[in-house]
């Protein structure tokens, strides 16, 4: 479009295509895949060597490859004003599960509501405690038994490193009421909703 | 809904012979010495308890509510209805046409689609101040808002048809929370569940921060992200902690001088001082009585800036004053007071409820107040301002030597009163070779940061900007185009300025938008719009406008100067944040003023300047007049008041809201239930969310390799 068009940033949060490309985009963000780096970039797997990549571009990769995406996080995952998209880009780049240290209680909840699993690292460790510097390749086990009915306090995750040494911990799954176990088995609020609405 | 009752709460209430269905607080114990928002939230539990998400225990533990415990337990929370401003709002309607899609292709009946609370768009934050300081800037702004946001508005308007239970008010009305207040607020909300008329505290969500002015009217709300609002909206409760609720007692009146604007920077600095993030402010004591609706409207707007969940006022006499004279029916009106009075939520100062911590102020010691540059609570006494802003400056000038000398010189001599001589970057003109203009913003710049630019406008208009020059002046924003007090007080004060022979300095990007469309009515009803005009305060629209950066472009050739010459200039602005770069890409220093004061800052035309001691301007007979000189008297004022604003204002200004003019039915609207989405829009697009979507949910599966982050 032309410069003259541009309008607003906030009259376009109704084209998800942009809020994507938005997602992670925040300038001063620091990625610790990468050193020193900040900005929306992250490490594109898909690619020989992993180079340095956009959030959006390697998200749009592994999605073609159908690979699952999970995000390691610090403490007060989530804190910040305007998070209307923060859990819905989220989604749509394909994270299936957060690992953060503790969650701002409201995106923790939005999470839920788009489908994303959160998960909390055992009190008192951290991705750096655990030696985890993300460039290993995770598995989360035990989420099928939230198909009984049940919701576990705890999830397996365990990373494998690129030389094949695996980590493993048990992850709080901070799944905290019986309406957002609910919401994850139909994979979001909006489908909890919707089949609802179209059971009746 | 509640199928449960564990309380046996359920009974009935005759009003005037309608009998309604109600959840009564006295069923459960403790329930009568909470504070008010915690009664409310209480009934809200009662009324939706399943047995599973809301339980007995939860009712039980927020009715024993402990004042000093730290806040642990979760509740849940089914807010009665959700108000949404069109940035934040749209993809919440996106949604919702998306699912109408969703549920065709499973095959359902699209049409069962809808809100399930009341869902009410203002569409407040689209219009641009692109024109200003004449008579057709208003049309103009909306012609080109119209341009902008075609595509949004065309979704929208079919959104208004297509769903029930969801409603838009067209852009040109007001400001959402204004809107809110003087239209939508029900206080008691009433609904049909089977087959009953159920009344219950009104209470919303709404996807903008600034909610909390509804607060005002005793309705709990606050703001949220777009996923809470649409869970609300679908029924979904919102999930949140049972709270710290701190006691805030308000004795004494407000001094001469001084505003409800005054009063709400007060406030804000003493609780961010204070600290009551994640808590709940409730006013109360005696002194509530006395604050009319207007100031606790523009108290609760400004809860995100004391950084409060909300900050509540209870019902009371002046709550149902204000529902009538906003046109609400009788029986609402006689709804909100009964039910209020069984449900023991009407005001009652001698009451003994128990807060978990007390603040105090007294609105005798309110004085005069700006706050700025950059954050609210940083309030500053008028009398102090001009050195405050010298002071602040040099945070914002850089110190490269290519900008000059000033720096070094200013760092020996500030703050003695002698100016430095020094140069700047190709600029050099000193006090005595030069002829000075008749307007600059470098006046009296002695003993500051100084750098005169000369500008020459196409129109002739020529002048010096210099730092500090006030390049916006705006009555803007809900906080305070809701308040008569002081939209009145300005419109006084600019006859006063006007009949002086004051003018506004020409750099000064001037303007009014309103919140509501009632303010131009009481203007007009009150004679005093010429002399607003004559000041350069022309209505510019009916919306955000400046408050939330849609301040249009300075005129380009001061933009101009300002960027070349790294000015650090101002914008004087009767809003509620003003966080750098908010306001304007040209305006680094923001200062939050009452209406009043924005006019004295145009015609002052910097932000150095002593309004105690450096004079306005002079009158027709050459005498210096200050600010003392053109101050409205509150007495006058309020007189105005009476004689400007009546009930038939806002029946006549509400009337037929939701069918908006002219533009907003000439729109070509797409008919059906569902919507049909241009491939090549920029702004409304279907998101994938229900792709592949089956009726019944897939198991969920373990999240296994290959995955990476």
């Amino acid at each position: 479009m032309e410069r003259k068009d541009f309008n607003s940033y906030g009259s376009r949060r109704g084209n998800h295509e942009v809020m994507i490309r938005g997602t992670f985009a925040n300038i001063r963000i620091k990625n610790q895949i990468l050193d020193g780096v900040e900005g929306g970039y992250t490490r594109d797997f898909t690619q020989e060597g992993g180079p340095q990549a956009f959030v959006y571009d390697a998200a749009q990769n592994y999605q073609a490859a159908g690979t699952p995406l999970v995000v390691l996080a610090g403490k007060e995952y989530g804190s910040g004003s305007s998070r209307d998209w923060a859990a819905k880009g989220t989604a749509l780049l394909g994270v299936k599960a957060v690992i953060a240290e503790s969650y701002e209680r409201i995106h923790r909840s939005n999470l839920i509501g788009m489908g994303v699993l959160p998960l909390q690292f055992p009190a008192g460790e951290s991705a750096a405690s655990l030696g985890l510097t993300g460039t290993e390749t995770f598995s989360v086990e035990g989420v099928t038994a939230l198909n009984e009915g049940t919701t576990p306090k705890t999830l397996k995750v365990t990373a494998t490193a690129e030389d094949g040494s695996a980590t493993s911990f048990d992850a709080v799954l901070r799944i905290d009421t019986p309406g957002e176990a609910d919401y994850y088995r139909n994979g979001g609020i909006l489908q909890y909703v919707l089949r609802q609405i179209s059971a009746n | 809904m509640s199928t449960v009752d564990s309380f046996g709460s359920k009974g009935k209430l005759n009003v005037a012979g309608t009998e309604y269905e109600i959840f009564r607080l006295n069923s459960v114990e403790g329930a009568e010495n909470l504070p008010f928002s915690l009664k409310v939230l209480l009934e809200n539990l009662l009324r939706t308890e399943d047995g599973a998400n809301i339980t007995a225990d939860h009712v039980r533990a927020l009715a024993g509510w402990d004042p000093n415990a730290q806040p642990d337990t979760e509740i849940q929370f089914t807010p009665a209805r959700v108000i949404m401003q069109d940035f934040t709002g749209v993809p919440c309607v996106v949604d919702l046409a998306t699912m109408r899609e969703a549920v065709k292709e499973l095959g359902g009946d699209p049409k069962r689609v809808n809100p399930l609370a009341p869902a009410e768009m203002v569409i407040d934050h689209s219009v641009q101040i692109d024109a200003f300081g004449n008579s057709g800037a208003l049309e103009r702004n909306m012609e080109i808002e119209y341009q902008r946001n075609g595509e949004r508005y065309q979704f929208l308007r079919w959104g208004q048809t297509a769903f029930d239970d969801f409603k838009v008010v067209p852009p040109g009305t007001g400001i959402v929370h204004q809107v809110n207040i003087e239209y939508l607020a029900r206080t008691v909300m009433t609904r049909e569940v089977d087959g009953a008329l159920r009344a219950y505290p009104d209470t919303c969500v709404g996807t903008d921060s600034h909610t909390t002015m509804v607060n005002g009217l005793g309705v709990l709300g606050w703001g949220v992200g777009g996923i809470e609002a649409e869970a609300a909206m679908l029924g979904q409760p919102v999930s949140m902690l049972i709270p710290r609720v701190v006691g805030f007692k308000l004795s004494g009146s407000i001094p001469a001088g001084a505003t409800a604007t005054d009063v709400v920077l007060t406030i804000t600095e003493m609780l961010r001082k204070h600290g009551v993030v994640g808590k709940f402010v409730e006013f109360y004591g005696e002194g509530v009585a006395a604050v009319p609706l207007a100031n606790r409207a523009t108290i609760g707007n400004m809860s995100p800036e004391f950084g409060s969940t909300a900050a509540m006022f209870p019902i009371d006499d002046v709550t149902l004053d204000y529902l009538r004279l906003t046109g609400r029916s009788e029986q609402n009106v006689a709804l909100v007071e009964a039910y209020s009075k069984e449900q023991g939520l009407w005001h009652d100062p001698s009451r003994d409820i128990k807060f978990s911590e007390y603040l105090e102020l007294d609105l005798s010691t309110v004085v005069p107040s700006i706050a700025g540059p950059k954050r609210p609570q940083d309030r500053i006494e008028l009398t102090e301002a001009k050195d405050e802003f010298r002071h602040d400056l040099k945070n914002y000038v850089s110190h490269d030597a290519d900008a000059g000398t000033l720096d070094e010189s200013l760092e020996e001599s500030f703050p003695a009163s002698d100016a430095p001589s020094f140069t700047t970057g190709g600029t050099h003109v000193s006090d005595t070779d030069r002829e000075p203009p008749k307007y600059s913003a470098a006046h009296g710049g002695a003993g500051r940061i100084s750098s005169p630019v000369p500008v020459k406008m196409a129109d002739g208009r020529e002048f010096e900007l210099d730092h500090g020059a006030v390049t916006i002046a705006s009555i803007t924003s809900c906080t305070n185009t809701s308040n008569p007090s002081v939209m009145l007080a300005a419109a006084v004060l600019a006859r006063n300025a006007v009949e002086k022979g004051l003018t506004a300095k020409p750099w000064v990007k001037t303007s009014v938008a309103p919140g509501s469309k009632v303010v131009t009515d009481y203007y007009e009803k009150s004679g005093l719009t010429p002399y607003l005009e004559k000041l350069g305060f022309y209505i510019v629209g009916y919306g955000c406008a400046t408050c939330i950066g849609n301040s249009g472009p300075l005129e380009a050739e001061i933009s101009e100067a300002v960027q070349a010459n790294d000015l650090a200039v101002a914008a004087v602005l009767s809003g509620n944040r003003n966080f750098e770069g908010r306001i304007n890409p040209d305006v680094k220093m923001n200062y939050l003023a009452s209406p009043p004061l924005v006019i004295a800052y145009a015609l002052a035309g910097s932000m150095d300047f002593d309004f105690e001691t450096d004079a306005l301007g002079k009158d027709t007979d050459g005498n210096d007049v200050f600010l003392k000189d053109i101050w409205p008297n509150p007495v006058e004022v309020q007189q105005v008041i009476d004689s400007s604003i009546d009930k038939e204002m806002f029946a006549k200004g509400y009337e037929g809201v939701f069918d908006g003019d002219d533009r907003w039915k000439a729109l070509d609207t797409p008919a059906g239930d569902t919507f049909a989405w241009d491939p090549n829009s920029t702004y409304v697009r279907k998101p994938p969310y229900f792709e592949g979507m089956q009726a019944q949910p897939e198991p969920v599966k373990d999240i296994t390799a290959p995955a990476s982050c």
